[in-house]
């Protein structure tokens, strides 16, 4: 029988208070004591596709690179100080395109614990920069999580305080209600990835349902938050052009777009590296063996094709929504 | 241990979906860890080393309670220094670090499981008690090893291989092999019903080779 997910916890030295918190969530787990949280996270031959059935908890310290310089795969929207941070290493979702299956060796959430040396750092880099427009939720799905952990909250709160401080909370969660009763920050974006129905079954497994993200993304709107769509990554298969169209009407009919601060659209690319390793992970994955072509070690459909995926998704938008703001990533 | 890893796989057709466990006896200074209770390891301690091991959990195994464990390499009865040195509420052997390092070159590392008998509490062995308490456990762990693991790693024949044998044959690059695989892989798994389909026509020229290649390639791209 696979473990419940959660069933270990393992744990740093010291962090057994931070620990728990997380007993009184989970209580039937078991802790194991780890002396760096590397030696069980980076351990060699972890089944990624494994350790999915049954992720574990891993709780460590951060004690360097609180910030990280944004990457090119990544829209910096026209900020100057484009960073983000990992709070959470790795995702309870499960999508089947997803980077991170490339870029870590487990499939175990690592979660950062010393909340208070990121808000540090970033106050420091604030201070160098001026300004600062920083990913909270990148590498991992905070609003999903926000439920065991509550660092949304924690991170909207200190922008509150902090007005040149820019925050973006990405997720493919419906779990707004879990900072509902916040006061809305006007330097805090939520973005929502969307994506068609059928693409959230096949390849986005565990993900919030199209129907619950876009009633998710309607209450924020009502609660005057600053939301971004994101319809990125735009995914090639037989049929795609046609989902992705309802996908844009099923938005409109739900509320209007240009409410939201932007629309940003963007199809797969991937370091090419990343590419490899899922490839032999998942064999049988029909998006992830498109025949992309990798330039400079990146992973990306032709230029032709992106351009029409794109091209179909900004008519229908234009059409439906001219006001809208559309933010295209090459 | 390693030496002995090796020995076992030589006699196994197939590892990839099998059980690989080391059970055996340990020490403990924990007096309320009675003699002949069984717990699944989570963590091995090498002591000369200092490295960790963390063996699977992702299986549920009967009901057994888990710890840590700590290789030794020398029994702690003799040396009571070392006996000092640890603290910690757990469980001491001699071989666990090894059989989990030199499986884990073997074997799918969700594959390998430690278990371990308490059969003493670094005074005395009690092999009588050992021997009663174990015996039920042993029969339920006999019956669980046998079972089928509730994952399966496929270990199917590659339906690509003589493709891109043709392929290399062709005197196709290493990176032009790598976007067949991807494009068949591609069209099988979108297609699952429909044939493979064949590679371009062979021609001396390179120029030409990799330009047909190319086209080849691009009736993949949806």
């Amino acid at each position: 029988m696979i473990q419940k997910m959660f069933s270990h916890i393992y744990l740093e030295k010291g962090l057994e208070v931070e620990a728990s918190k997380f007993l009184k969530r989970f209580p039937d787990a078991i802790l194991v004591p780890v002396s760096h949280y590397k030696n069980a996270f980076n351990s060699q031959k972890q089944d990624f596709r494994l350790q999915k059935l049954s992720p574990k908890l891993i709780l460590a310290q951060k004690t360097s690179d609180f910030l990280y310089p944004g990457s090119h795969f990544s829209p910096s929207f026209g900020s100057e100080n484009f960073y983000y941070n990992t709070l959470v290493l790795n995702c309870i979702y499960d999508c089947e395109y997803c980077y991170l299956q490339g870029m870590y060796p487990s499939a175990n959430l690592v979660i950062f614990t010393n909340l208070d040396d990121f808000f540090r750092e970033t106050k420091l880099k604030l201070t160098e920069l001026g300004s600062l427009y920083l990913c909270i939720s990148y590498d991992t799905d905070l609003l999903a999580l926000e439920g065991v952990l509550g660092y949304c909250r924690k991170w909207i709160d200190f922008c509150q305080k902090e007005i040149n401080l820019t925050i973006e909370i990405r997720t493919k969660s419906a779990n707004f209600s879990a900072i509902k009763d916040l006061n809305p920050p006007k330097n805090c974006i939520l973005a929502w990835t969307l994506s068609p129905n059928p693409v959230i079954q096949k390849w986005e497994k565990k993900t919030a349902s199209l129907e619950h993200r876009i009633q998710s993304i309607k209450e924020a709107l009502d609660f005057g938050w600053n939301v971004r769509l994101c319809i990125d990554p735009v995914l090639r298969y037989d049929g795609y052009a046609e989902d992705y169209e309802n996908l844009i009407e099923k938005i409109h009919s739900n509320f209007e777009m240009e409410r939201c601060t932007e629309i940003c659209l963007g199809s797969f690319r991937m370091s090419g590296s990343y590419l490899k390793k899922m490839r032999d992970l998942l064999p049988k994955s029909a998006i992830l063996h498109y025949p992309f072509q990798v330039k400079s070690g990146e992973a990306r459909y032709p230029k032709e094709k992106h351009d029409e995926l794109i091209d179909i998704l900004q008519l229908k938008i234009k059409n439906l929504s001219p006001k809208a703001q559309v933010f295209v990533m090459d | 241990m390693t030496v002995a890893v090796c020995l076992f796989c030589s006699e196994l057709r197939e590892r990839k979906n099998r059980r690989v466990w080391n059970l055996g006896a340990s020490g403990t200074r924990e007096i309320a860890r009675k003699i002949g209770s069984f717990y699944w390891i989570n963590k091995v301690l090498d002591l000369a080393s200092g490295r960790e091991e963390f063996p699977s959990t992702l299986e549920k195994i009967g009901n057994f309670p888990e710890s840590t464990l700590v290789t030794v390499d020398k029994p702690l009865l003799s040396d009571p220094k070392v006996e000092k040195i640890i603290s910690e509420d757990c469980l001491f052997d001699m071989e666990s670090f090894g059989f989990q390092v030199a499986c884990s070159y073997l074997f799918p590392i969700d594959n390998i499981r430690i278990g371990k008998w308490v059969s003493d509490h670094l005074h005395q062995i009690t092999e009588k008690e050992l021997v009663k308490q174990s015996h039920q456990t042993y029969e339920i762990l006999c019956k669980e090893v046998e079972k089928p693991l509730p994952w399966n790693i496929s270990s199917e024949p590659d339906e690509f291989e003589a493709i891109l044998l043709e392929a290399k044959e062709m005197g196709y690059t290493e990176s032009m092999c790598f976007e067949v695989e991807a494009c068949l892989r591609f069209f099988k798994n979108s297609y699952p019903n429909k044939n493979l389909p064949n590679l371009p026509r062979n021609t001396p020229d390179l120029a030409l080779r990799k330009k047909n290649h190319k086209k080849w390639k691009d009736q993949f791209a949806l």
